[in-house]
């Protein structure tokens, strides 16, 4: 159904801190790999050994550069764009087949590939490019919060996170209850200040962001707080005596 | 937004094939028209959705469960356009066997056909109108401009005099949607800095890609149109969407094979308006390849 | 449906080894289901990586499925280059080389040179070349980052690389010099995140900031080639503010030592020691000369000595004089690094504040090497971390020295929060092995090839006084080359010099494309024919890869390798260990799948071809096999008595460690254990291991050296002074007047910094020119791999903002770049947050037509390029006419960022990058894509 659901229980998402992240796109490729299980039709990629490779991702790192107005220096950062898994997600109430659904029980959104008939809309309707169409199979992919890993029997229970949290070396991903006020990503929401992508087009995001703090703030220590008197070389010789005697 | 030419015909034929339907169902009810003319003009419209849907399903990367597309009405513009459009068409057809055995029309089945058909144009237009992504189509000039687009050209065959007014309110709104669109295609709120969770205003650039390639994403919703080509085909769309059709009908009133040739000239300044329709719109994806 | 639960039929096993794709080294879970692998995870209980994974591991997948794989054993039937060949039998392949190999080795071992590129397994490979008897042995590390590895060996008997890293639980600052990826990339990645969850400060000196350099709190957009002078500037504002650890130099570091500082003295610039050769330093309380290691001596920073040889000085009264000389102010030195004088200052103060004023205490007690006992660690909370950013320079091993020195100086290596060894180091220079390079017909060589050298004795000449190896490795031209250097070895075979070769056996290195300087010159030299004989001028050349690689049609016979996950491998502590600072470990790889291809190990083949050979520890007495396959040798091989290729579950009942007898269920266990084993450091040994009693002995235990191994940190480094020494030498041990000056200003036993380039050669080439390992991408073979070659499937150079307004360049455009070498015309971007003067790429994302089973119109070899061209390999001519490798004059390391360049828009209307090569013939097909 696409009716969107009240998600009273859980909202599970991702929480991404930009402070962290290196760009180093591990997340991308574990999470193309996990969910295609070495099987390349279920992520596609067209041209693989051609011009113009192209591949279905269901999360993609980009590569800014940031002017910081105090410094005029330039910031780089790094932002992995995945889905947001909104609560009021406009992809799922434009799906015309019922394809696309949110979850009740933990705000999941997903595209049931069975009903699916690639029409491309809900694509259209999410403003934040976090659903592709899969060419070869014809059907819309999206992040699945790796809800095949999340509830997994099989897997460890340590392992039953999201493959792309698991993997990041930088522990830039956390993965959790936004509705848990003592979930972990709950505590670092309200310590760092998690802020939405977008917020104008009222999708009212689950996953959120933790941005860069700015450098050259932090960065700055009082020039000269520890330092004694400046001395030439006979000065320090003598000091260093007189120090050594006390030892 | 890519300008597919699969959705843009789509939308134009559809258009002009519900346009012309509508018009039928209208002089219909007023009993404005032969039941002969019924049976021709119905057939054509018929002909002409049925080409647009035909082309919208070779839009479709499943076609295999296009039938599923009328599930979602309660929620979905589109599946509602599918619904409507199907139920519109059947009572086409269902009028069509009917005046054409009977000889006859009922003047009722006419009001539904124009308010279906009005209708089922109305719902192809909120498939864009909903998208919040895209500024440009997120207001009522779309539907208005949909509906005129659809009602004119529709006209053309039929009326004469009375399609300059359409052709006008036409022409007039579609001037009106060039000019918000001008507005709208900046996004008011959207900047690459609110795409990345920080305030309007930062200066902020992308200084390598994601991908080096492109990809469903960029090829889908970031298409770029240079603005001076824009403006070009803007003349071209008017001229031969507009201008033209109104000068030709204003010349030789109720020459049938002048109205078809400008129907074609007109088909052409639509389908050119359609291409920049989607063209032009920017959808708020792109902020993050900037 | 969605599929709810992973693996419904529970046919997914999962196996555990090790990944591949860099020296990184981390385990992996490897899903396979019907003997085919479905995916890779990390795996959580390895100490490397602990469960992450970055983009590479996790798309090995495709590095082990590679549509370049080679199927069969080829020999070439066109021309060299031409990339024609047919496929043999392994039968056939052996039996050629061994008709090859074996003449050489009964005549003139020396003339098998072999060189084994991005091995993982050298001290097997370095091993069976000591066998064979060639001296012409080493892997990349001469071109890589031997700078980093000898400077920190020689100065404090660890390096950072992946030998040690910063105590990233207690580290309150990390400074991090030139670095992008690193070969310990995970663990870095790791550890940048847990400083950022604890609010530790990073402040990277990177000319470019990107990856790493891009999260860290503070910036310094440096000069390349300048890091030296900043270190050294603020070892001057340190020593001028009194911000050092006295307590620290005076007990560990050779800064009480005595130099002899006069000129006719023999031993000018050593140190004065007793018959004995213990170093003596004069008693602070006593004022008495007394060895430096006797029990309550209390040594003298400050106090000189004379004798009838003349006077002595201490290191730390010549290091005062030298670096508070204004020279080094960081007034005069800031605009030189691109810096700002403010920048230094507050570096410097950042740095003792935080060692001085954050210092850490660990209750604990030890007893150090005097035998007195210690109640606690002290820690100073600064680490630093340094790699190719410092080591691809020509003046990268004093550089490195300098960096060393700054840590020594505020008494934070092996402290709780600075820097940390990982085991088996640390372990000193003259700990380790000398070079070896005697060698004679039909027997095997003297020693191990690769090594450190104490003074001009360990130099590797012939009798004749010629060079004795291949590359001129030790000596004068670069006397601690300890790591070989791999990047002359095509150049010195063309040219015959120092003596002719005849047969080049390469193992994993793209020697002819990204891993040569000057490429296309590289590529004339393995295709040239001599004009009398009509025969190549290098004679013969075999290779291993696993792929089809730019390389492979540059040989004559091809031995196809396995993928990492289809063999057995050992990660070994006789090798480039893995590890962390408290605990002890090493791994194993195994065939989680078996090949589908008629491809062997290459381990397995060496040992075959040994055998063939009949090389002696291969073969018993009657010419019997002694080790079945690789696998057998990792268990029963031993390199002393108790000690393997791999340290756990030794002995008869697998539960001895480090030392033990040789046990046949070893791997069994290894790979029940997860594919590695490792063991903690007792907690007594955690720290200041150099000196630490119960370190040391643990050590001892555990076989990293037979007996306890005290030392005392390098600042001063004897080795460089006998070398400086030279007048003293007998007149056949001098060496060549032309490079007299060379030694006497670049082989100063303190640290020093030069400018790389010559001033007339900066205004015509303004502009530095380097690039960085993509993290998605490593070298030459990712872009095989169809995920990552979506991810980096072209690169551009990028400009910085006054270059690219300078320029007037537009996206889109392109340039010409130009150095004194030859130039290339490429794409490029802007990028803002880089040193002005500097200009970079993505490196080896370029790629030669028809290589790597990729479509010849691919982005990577028509737009994609690699910067190798303009990268000389000799530099110009010298006052004397002689042209240097160009390298670093001490270690040999290849001097890849010395590049200066031109750069100039041009139109491209065709879009592709220059040069251009013929397109490769390929043995196997163009992948295709899987087809629902
Ligand atoms: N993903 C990935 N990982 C790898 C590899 C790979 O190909 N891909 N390769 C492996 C290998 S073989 C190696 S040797 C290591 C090397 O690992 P790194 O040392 O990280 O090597 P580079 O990418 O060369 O990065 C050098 C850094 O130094 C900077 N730099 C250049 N010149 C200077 C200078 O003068 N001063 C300073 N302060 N910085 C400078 C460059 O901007 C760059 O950021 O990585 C290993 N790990
Ligand atoms: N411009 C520039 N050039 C550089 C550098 C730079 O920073 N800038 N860095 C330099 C450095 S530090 C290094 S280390 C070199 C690295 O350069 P290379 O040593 O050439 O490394 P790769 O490109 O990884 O190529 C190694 C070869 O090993 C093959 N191979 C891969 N897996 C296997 C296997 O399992 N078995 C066998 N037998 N073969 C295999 C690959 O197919 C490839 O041909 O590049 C150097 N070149
Ligand atoms: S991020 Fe996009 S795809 Fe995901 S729920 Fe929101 S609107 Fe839908
Ligand atoms: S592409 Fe599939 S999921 Fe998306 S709107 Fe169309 S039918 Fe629904
Ligand atoms: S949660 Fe799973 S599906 Fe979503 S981005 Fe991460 S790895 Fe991919
Ligand atoms: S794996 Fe982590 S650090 Fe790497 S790009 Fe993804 S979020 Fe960033
Ligand atoms: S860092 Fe990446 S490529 Fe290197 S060993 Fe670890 S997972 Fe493999
Ligand atoms: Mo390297």
């Amino acid at each position: 159904m696409t009716k969107l659901p009240k998600c009273e229980d859980k909202k599970l998402g991702l929480l991404i801190d930009l402070d962290t992240c290196v760009g180093c796109h591990g997340c991308v490729v574990s999470c193309k790999e996990w969910n295609s299980s070495g099987d390349e039709k279920q992520l596609s990629d067209i041209n693989s050994h051609q011009k113009d490779p192209v591949g279905t991702f269901l999360n993609r790192v980009h590569s800014y550069e940031r002017e910081n107005s105090s410094t005029n220096e330039a910031e780089t950062f790094y932002f992995p764009r995945s889905c947001l898994h909104c609560e009021d997600a406009p992809c799922v109430t434009v799906c015309p087949t019922g394809a696309s659904y949110k979850r009740e029980e933990d705000g999941i959104v997903l595209v049931n590939e069975d009903d699916c008939m690639g029409c491309g809309l809900c694509a259209w309707a999410c403003p934040y490019g976090a659903r592709e169409l899969d060419l070869v199979s014809g059907v819309m992919k999206k992040c699945t919060l790796c809800v095949d890993r999340i509830y997994s029997e099989e897997l460890p229970p340590e392992d039953r996170v999201p493959v792309c949290v698991k993997s990041c070396p930088t522990g830039a991903r956390a993965f959790g209850d936004f509705n848990d006020p003592n979930s972990d990503v709950s505590k670092k929401v309200r310590e760092r200040g998690g802020v939405d992508l977008m917020p104008e087009m009222q999708t009212k995001p689950v996953n959120k962001y933790l941005l860069p703090r700015i450098k050259s703030k932090d960065a700055v220590s009082s020039v000269g707080s520890v330092v004694e008197e400046e001395t030439d070389a006979t000065g320090l010789l003598g000091w260093v005596d007189r120090a050594l005697s006390k030892f | 937004m890519h300008p597919a030419p699969s959705i843009i015909l789509f939308t134009v034929l559809s258009g002009f094939g519900f346009g012309l339907i509508s018009i039928v169902g209208l002089l219909q009810f007023l009993s404005q028209i032969s039941a002969g003319d019924i049976v021709i003009f119905s057939v054509i419209g018929l002909f002409f959705s049925i080409i647009g849907l035909i082309s919208s399903f070779f839009h479709l990367a499943n076609k295999k469960n296009a039938i599923k597309s009328m599930s979602q009405w309660q929620t979905s513009w589109l599946s509602r356009e599918a619904i409507s459009s199907i139920f519109c068409l059947s009572i086409v057809v269902g009028n069509i066997g009917w005046v054409f055995v009977q000889n006859r029309y009922i003047n009722e089945v006419g009001i539904i056909l124009f308010l279906l058909s009005l209708f089922t144009i109305f719902t192809t237009s909120m498939i864009y109108v909903q998208l919040k992504t895209v500024p440009s189509w997120n207001n009522m000039f779309t539907p208005a401009l949909f509906i005129f687009t659809a009602l004119a050209g529709g006209s053309i065959l039929l009326l004469d005099y009375a399609s300059l007014v359409l052709l006008l309110i036409f022409g007039v709104l579609q001037v009106l949607f060039w000019y918000i669109a001008d507005q709208s295609f900046i996004h008011k709120e959207t900047s690459v800095g609110t795409a990345l969770g920080f305030s309007k205003n930062e200066d902020i650039r992308a200084f390598d890609v994601a991908h080096t390639n492109r990809n469903y994403l960029l090829n889908e919703m970031v298409y770029k149109v240079a603005r001076k080509h824009a403006i070009k085909i803007r003349y071209i769309s008017f001229f031969a969407a507009f201008v033209l059709p109104m000068s030709l009908i204003l010349m030789f009133p109720g020459n049938f094979s002048i109205s078809v040739l400008v129907i074609g000239i007109h088909f052409v300044g639509i389908y050119f308006s359609r291409w920049l329709f989607f063209a032009e719109a920017k959808h708020s994806v792109s902020f993050y390849y900037n | 449906m969605d599929k709810e639960v992973y693996a419904t039929e529970s046919l997914v096993k999962v196996s555990k080894t090790t990944c591949y794709m860099c020296a990184c080294r981390c385990g992996i879970d490897v899903h396979i289901k019907d003997n085919e692998v479905v995916h890779i995870e990390g795996n959580r209980d390895h100490p490397v990586n602990k469960g992450v994974l970055c983009a590479k591991g996790a798309s090995g997948i495709f590095q082990h499925k590679a549509a370049s794989r080679l199927k069969k054993p080829l020999r070439r039937v066109g021309e060299r280059g031409e990339g024609k060949f047919e496929e043999i039998s392994w039968d056939e392949a052996l039996k050629i080389a061994v008709e090859w190999l074996s003449p050489i080795r009964k005549k003139s071992p020396e003339k098998l040179v072999f060189y084994t590129g991005r091995d993982q397994s050298q001290s097997f490979t370095g091993w069976w070349a000591q066998k064979f008897g060639t001296p012409n042995y080493a892997a990349h590390g001469g071109f890589c980052s031997v700078n980093m590895a000898a400077a920190g060996i020689y100065t404090i008997g660890g390096s950072f690389w992946e030998f040690g890293s910063p105590d990233w639980d207690k580290t309150e600052l990390m400074l991090l010099f030139g670095v992008a990826e690193d070969h310990d990339s995970n663990p870095i990645k790791r550890g940048l995140g847990k400083l950022k969850n604890r609010g530790a400060k990073v402040i990277a000196i990177n000319p470019v900031r990107t990856g790493y350099n891009s999260v860290a709190d503070q910036w310094l957009g440096i000069r390349p080639g300048t890091d030296g002078l900043l270190v050294l500037s603020i070892v001057h504002t340190l020593l001028k503010k009194k911000k050092i650890d006295l307590d620290y130099l005076q007990s560990f570091t050779n800064s009480p030592f005595l130099v002899s500082i006069t000129s006719t003295n023999e031993s000018n610039g050593l140190f004065l020691k007793d018959k004995e050769g213990c170093p003596l330093v004069i008693d602070h309380f006593s004022g008495e000369l007394k060895r430096f290691s006797d029990k309550g001596v209390r040594p003298s920073l400050t106090k000189s000595y004379k004798n009838e040889n003349g006077s002595y000085k201490t290191v730390f009264s010549l290091l005062t004089e030298k670096y508070l000389d204004n020279a080094y102010s960081p007034k005069l030195v800031a605009p030189q690094c691109g810096l700002k004088e403010e920048q230094i200052l507050r570096l410097a103060d950042d740095i003792a504040t935080t060692a001085f004023n954050k210092s850490i205490y660990i209750d604990q007690s030890w007893v150090d090497f005097r035998g007195e006992k210690r109640s606690g660690f002290t820690g100073r909370p600064v680490s630093f971390h340094a790699m190719r950013g410092i080591s691809a320079h020509s003046n990268g091993f004093q550089t490195c020295r300098a960096i060393h020195l700054l840590q020594i100086l505020i008494g934070s290596v092996d402290v709780p929060g600075g820097f940390r060894y990982k085991p088996p180091y640390p372990k000193p220079f003259d700990a380790h092995p000398r070079p070896h390079f005697k060698f004679s017909p039909d027997s095997e060589l003297d020693g191990p090839h690769l090594g450190y050298i104490s003074g001009p004795e360990d130099l590797a000449y012939t009798e004749d006084g010629k060079p004795a190896r291949i590359d001129k490795g030790f000596t004068w031209e670069n006397p601690m080359s300890s790591h070989g250097l791999m990047h002359t070895v095509i150049s010195n075979c063309h040219s015959g010099d120092p003596y002719k070769i005849d047969t080049l056996f390469l193992y994993m290195a793209n020697m002819a494309w990204n891993s040569s300087m000057n490429t296309e010159e590289t590529i004339k030299k393995l295709t040239e024919r001599d004009p009398e004989t009509g025969t190549y001028r290098i004679p013969r050349i075999i290779y291993s890869d696993s792929y089809y690689s730019e390389t492979v049609a540059y040989a004559d016979l091809i031995l196809p390798d396995t993928t990492y996950l289809e063999r057995y491998d050992c990660i070994s502590l006789l090798d480039r260990p893995i590890g962390e600072p408290d605990q002890v470990s090493d791994a194993i790889r195994w065939p989680v799948v078996k090949p589908d291809r008629d491809v062997r190990s290459f381990q397995d083949v060496l040992l075959q071809l040994g055998v063939m050979l009949e090389l002696p520890g291969m073969v018993d007495s009657d010419k019997r096999p002694l080790y079945e396959d690789y696998a057998d040798y990792m268990q029963k091989h031993q390199r002393r008595p108790g000690i393997g290729p791999l340290a756990g579950f030794r002995g008869e009942t697998n539960t001895d460690v480090g030392r033990g007898d040789i046990s046949l269920d070893q791997i069994e266990n290894y790979i029940k254990n997860g594919g590695f084993w490792s063991e903690k450091i007792p907690d007594e040994a955690q720290y200041y291991k150099p000196w630490n009693k119960a370190y040391q002995k643990w050590a001892v235990e555990m076989g990293f050296y037979d007996k306890e191994e005290p030392f005392v940190f390098q600042i001063y480094l004897e080795p460089l002074a006998k070398l400086q020494n030279y007048q003293h030498l007998p007149d056949n041990l001098k060496p060549q007047k032309h490079l007299f000056n060379r030694i006497d200003e670049k082989m100063d036993p303190l640290p020093i910094w030069w400018s790389n380039h010559d001033p007339k050669k900066v205004k015509q080439y303004p502009i530095h020119a380097i690039t960085q390992r993509p993290a998605a991408m490593y070298h030459s073979w990712g872009s095989q791999n169809v995920w990552l070659r979506q991810i980096h499937g072209s690169n551009k150079l990028f400009v910085s903002k006054g270059i690219w307004k300078e320029k007037d360049f537009k996206d889109g455009d392109w340039a010409i770049l130009t150095s004194e070498n030859s130039s290339i015309v490429v794409p490029v971007a802007l990028m803002k947050s880089q040193n002005e003067d500097t200009v970079w790429t993505w490196n080896a994302i370029g790629k030669r037509k028809g290589s790597w089973a990729l479509d010849e119109n691919v982005e990577e070899a028509n737009e994609g390029f690699i910067i190798n061209h303009l990268i000389s390999d000799l530099l110009p001519k010298n006052d004397s006419g002689y042209r240097y490798s160009n390298s670093d004059p001490i270690t040999g390391q290849a001097a890849w960022y010395d590049l200066l360049v031109n750069i100039e828009k041009v139109d491209n209307p065709s879009k592709v990058s220059l040069p251009q090569f013929p397109v490769l013939s390929s043995p196997v097909n163009v992948g295709v894509d899987k087809k629902k």
